[in-house]
């Protein structure tokens, strides 16, 4: 049985983590896999561009503090190896950025999946931005009518 | 005022954009509360000025 397998009979509570990485010089298949306790936990199929950022969703068990995640080609050769902390945010995916310079493509403070800083701005977004920028500036007016006032 | 240079319809502005006006808000709310606190210190002072002359008077 495997790990996973055995995590499943157990019970035992899993928690969602996306990993992200970008490998400058591999294209093509690669696996992603999150080893947890010696063993492998969970582990991902995917394709990978060079240069370009990859994030994957792994699962893990909810109580894992560290993780070690490791990338390797179709051949199993080890592209990647790092063991990273787990974000201490109970029920919250986490975001693992395994190699640096992800920050231009996801944002530190991305909260969904697949988000990245490059996407579009959606409207409902957009929209409160708006109102956000007009109730500053509607402040702003009476905060300078009252200082006129205590003139 | 700053504007907040993001548009729904455009489709060329990015969550990047969308967190620098973020930023921006953030900024010119700190300011606005700088301001009423000064203001409410001002009005403080006035207010006590004002009782020391009901008083004295």
């Amino acid at each position: 049985m495997s790990a996973k397998a055995e995590a499943a009979a157990g019970g035992a509570k899993v928690r969602h983590v996306f990993a992200a990485f970008l490998l400058e010089d591999y294209s093509g298949r690669a696996r992603v896999y999150a080893v947890v306790g010696g063993k492998p936990y969970d582990v991902k199929e995917v394709e990978v561009e060079a240069g370009e950022p990859v994030q994957v969703r792994l699962q893990v068990p909810a109580d894992a503090t560290t993780i070690r995640v490791v990338v390797t080609d179709e051949e199993d050769y080890i592209l990647l190896d790092k063991t990273v902390t787990v974000p201490a945010e109970p029920g919250a995916p986490a975001w693992l950025k395994l190699t640096p310079g992800l920050e231009e493509w996801f944002g530190v403070g991305a909260e969904q999946p697949g988000e990245t800083l490059t996407q579009p701005v959606p409207p409902e977004l957009a929209q409160l931005l708006q109102q956000l920028e007009q109730q500053v500036h509607q402040l702003e007016q009476q905060a300078q009518q009252l200082e006129q006032q205590a003139q | 005022m700053v504007a907040v240079s993001v548009s729904a319809q455009s489709g060329t502005t990015t969550l990047r954009d969308a967190g620098h006006a973020a930023e921006q808000l953030l900024r010119r709310l700190e300011a606005l509360e700088r301001r009423l606190a000064a203001l409410a210190e001002k009005l403080e002072r006035q207010l006590k000025e004002a009782e020391k002359e009901v008083v004295g008077g």
